[in-house]
């Protein structure tokens, strides 16, 4: 049995669950409990699970995700928000020197499975400061595990996971799919982190992508199809860890590959993928790999402009032609 | 991952080599340097090293099989690892297993793998289609790519290597065109064994086969008195201290008298004549394995010394196996010598593209009646020179040969 309910719904399912599973489970950020979320994920969890579990907290990045990493190390279960990814950098440091280290600097003797979920990317015309991708930035620092997923369906199914493993988490949710429509399944599931998805198969090119370009990746298939392009679309959703047996087994398929993200393109995390296959794969390679990323730019808030800064459907279908020389 | 352990290029004109023994097999551990196999290349063995530490996943090359260069040998990798590709599917979908490619790669000896384009320019390739070329043996230097910039992609290798299958009489190279008996076509009889017909003796085999098919030869024997050629080596031995073979001074003797007959340093190439402008002298070495013809380049501006010393060092590095590729190549006049082994006299097979080979026969004791009617000793050699009638004539050939023979018994003109 399957039912459809938007990208948000799954993902305020999955905390749910969660919460009711778990009573150690709680969750805190701006506007999350009286307000429900500005995209409307925690409506109603206020009153069902009170204000010792669902905690609105002031503007203070630095404080509460500090709060999270403490809580916890004492066995709680955080899932924290972030109102915009970007607002990582405020929070830096227990983030990417606490969270993501804290395992390893105590010898195994603490742990912090917290979850750190941040709203990102462009399209919402929230200009330079509340668009940005900052996959790189996350994926960076050993010790934090990313995922990005796309679907309603792995939304809910990898944030369950996610909120179950005894690492730091960080959940990047694409602003824009939030309202999205899709089939899920009725019944509770889980879907284990690290594993890439094939949306769509092929073996002309390999589009590897994850969060909102996958979508556009697929419409861009199907475009290509027409033509006659043959594209499979390797949807990461988990970032780190990579999937990397998913990448070789398409990569060895098809022979050429682009990776799309909504990224500054440089050192972007699609650079970082680009690396690997050079390095590994360089044989099975009959082109060079691309890169279809945003501009070196800060975001710009100007939709004509913005919406030339993030990879869409023909920028897609272009570079796919550009490769394959057709 | 696993490494393929590839069929290297010793030599710019190495186009094939032979797997001639694998020191090491299947599951054998190794190291960076160990060496994993031996090849024998255009008349030369040689090592093929491990450049990576693991184990020898899968032999490919067989023993005896021919390679060309950059053709796919074995993997190396971890224990229980996949070969053929960093995982399962990826050797599934490669465009040739790893057996077939071996299968393939051996068919052409014409079509070797070559990395730069007629003009020397860099070839822009994709590093799939150089591997699919690899393995098929595809020469891909003259095949337009179909990729951005012009690069060749998989397809156009795969098209080409299709082609090629289409077209298989396409221009072999003259020495590749020995006849290919079908092999199995003799009854065995009792305790024959069977060898594969490989590595030097494959090249040697081709090569005379070449030469006597295509050439019209001639041989003249001439007789030397070389009495006071003996004397005279004695006498060096005596005053310097050295001693000198009478292979060294027919070496240096040759050397001189061709520079001062030019029409002898000729070569055919199609309806051209080239005239060589260099005294190379090869000098036929035979081995365990065959025979090999290192070259003494521009003989005739060495000194006896120097002369006696490059044979010296070519025949033992010959002996080594320790020639480099290019140092059996180039000869524009050849001597071969069984005096040693006693033989009076012979018909030697010209190694192209000389025009002329001399065969150096045994030295003997003979009685001959002077002026007035006595019998005295004497010391002589006979010198059979094969020539191609295509280029030199009898009579010409006849007049270098009598200038050497004058050459030889006044030797003391050797040196000037």
């Amino acid at each position: 049995m399957s039912k459809k309910i938007t990208v948000s719904k799954a993902i305020g399912e999955a905390l749910h669950e969660e919460m009711v599973r778990d009573d150690k489970v709680f969750i805190m950020g701006e506007d999350m409990a009286v307000m429900g979320n500005v995209f409307a994920i925690t409506r109603g969890f206020l009153e069902e699970f009170g204000p010792n579990r669902v905690i609105d907290t002031p503007i203070s990045e630095e404080g509460f995700c500090g709060m999270a990493v403490g809580a916890a190390m004492r066995g709680m279960r955080p899932v924290v928000e972030l109102m915009y990814d970007d607002f990582a950098t405020v929070a830096a440091d227990p983030l990417l020197n606490q969270a993501a280290k804290m395992r390893y600097m105590s010898g195994g003797q603490a742990t912090v499975p917290m979850v750190l979920r941040a709203p990102m990317g462009a399209g919402r015309r929230n200009a330079g400061q509340h668009s940005q991708s900052l996959e790189n930035f996350f994926c960076h620092f050993p010790g934090l595990k990313v995922i990005a997923p796309c679907s309603a369906k792995d939304a809910k199914g990898m944030l369950k996971t996610a909120i179950r493993d005894d690492d730091p988490v960080i959940v990047l949710e694409h602003k824009l799919l939030y309202a999205k429509k899709e089939e899920i399944p009725e019944e509770e599931y889980l879907i284990p982190l690290g594993l890439a998805d094939v949306k769509r198969e092929g073996k002309d090119l390999t589009i590897i992508t994850w969060s909102r370009e996958v979508n556009f990746s697929l419409e861009a298939a199907k475009t290509l199809a027409a033509e006659g392009i043959d594209v499979e679309v390797l949807d990461l959703r988990s970032l780190v860890p990579l999937d990397w047996d998913a990448i070789v087994k398409s990569v060895s398929k098809t022979h050429n590959v682009i990776i799309v993200s909504e990224e500054v393109k440089r050192g972007s995390y699609a650079g970082e993928i680009s690396a690997q296959i050079a390095e590994e794969l360089f044989d099975e390679l009959d082109a060079p790999v691309e890169r279809v990323c945003g501009l070196n730019i800060v975001p710009p808030f100007s939709p004509t402009l913005e919406d030339e800064n993030f990879p869409h459907p023909d920028t897609i279908v272009k570079a796919v032609k550009r490769v394959l020389n057709k | 991952m696993a490494f393929e352990v590839l069929m290297p290029q010793l030599g710019l004109t190495m186009e094939e080599g032979t797997v001639s023994q694998w020191i090491k097999h299947e599951g054998d551990e190794v190291k960076t340097g160990d060496v994993i196999l031996e090849i024998t290349t255009d008349k030369l063995t040689n090592e093929v090293t491990s450049e990576h530490d693991g184990v020898l996943l899968k032999i490919v090359a067989q023993e005896g099989e021919d390679i060309p260069v950059k053709g796919l040998l074995a993997y190396i990798g971890q224990p229980g690892e996949a070969v053929g590709g960093a995982s399962a599917p990826a050797a599934a979908d490669s465009v040739a297993s790893a057996a077939e490619a071996a299968a393939v790669a051996a068919v052409p000896a014409a079509a070797a793998v070559s990395v730069a384009a007629a003009n020397g320019a860099r070839i822009r390739i994709s590093p799939l289609a150089r591997k699919t070329a690899a393995k098929l043996g595809v020469d891909y230097s003259n095949i337009a790519g179909s990729g951005s910039f012009g690069r060749i992609t998989q397809k156009d290798i795969l098209a080409a290597a299709e082609a090629q299958k289409n077209a298989p009489a396409a221009a072999p190279a003259a020495a590749a065109s020995a006849p290919a008996p079908k092999a199995g076509s003799l009854e065995l009889m009792e305790g024959d064994t069977v060898i594969k017909l490989a590595g030097m003796r494959k090249v040697v085999s081709q090569r005379m086969w070449a030469s006597h098919n295509e050439i019209p030869p001639v041989t003249q024997n001439i007789k030397v008195d070389v009495t006071a050629l003996m004397k005279f080596r004695k006498m060096l031995l005596a005053e310097t201290g050295k001693k000198y073979s009478v292979n060294d001074l027919v070496l240096k003797a040759t050397a001189k008298c061709l520079r001062q007959h030019p029409e002898m340093l000729v070569s055919l190439d199609g309806d051209q004549i080239i005239q060589r402008a260099h005294v190379n002298l090869g000098m036929a070495v035979a081995l365990d394995a065959g025979l090999i013809v290192p070259v003494i380049r521009d003989a005739d501006k060495l000194s006896l010394d120097a002369l006696s010393a490059a044979a010296k060092d070519l025949a033992s590095r010959a002996k080594e196996n320790k020639l480099g590729a290019d140092e059996y190549k180039g000869s524009t006049f050849t001597v071969s010598n069984l005096g040693m082994f006693g033989i009076e006299t012979f018909t030697p097979i010209i190694n192209q593209p000389d025009a002329a080979i001399l065969g150096v026969c045994a030295i003997h004791d003979e009685l001959d009646l002077d002026g007035e009617g006595k019998l005295f000793k004497k010391q002589v050699m006979r010198l059979s020179c094969t020539l191609d009638h295509r280029l030199l004539d009898g009579s010409v050939v006849a007049k270098f040969e009598m200038d050497l023979r004058d050459l030889l018994e006044k030797p003391m003109s050797i040196l000037l």
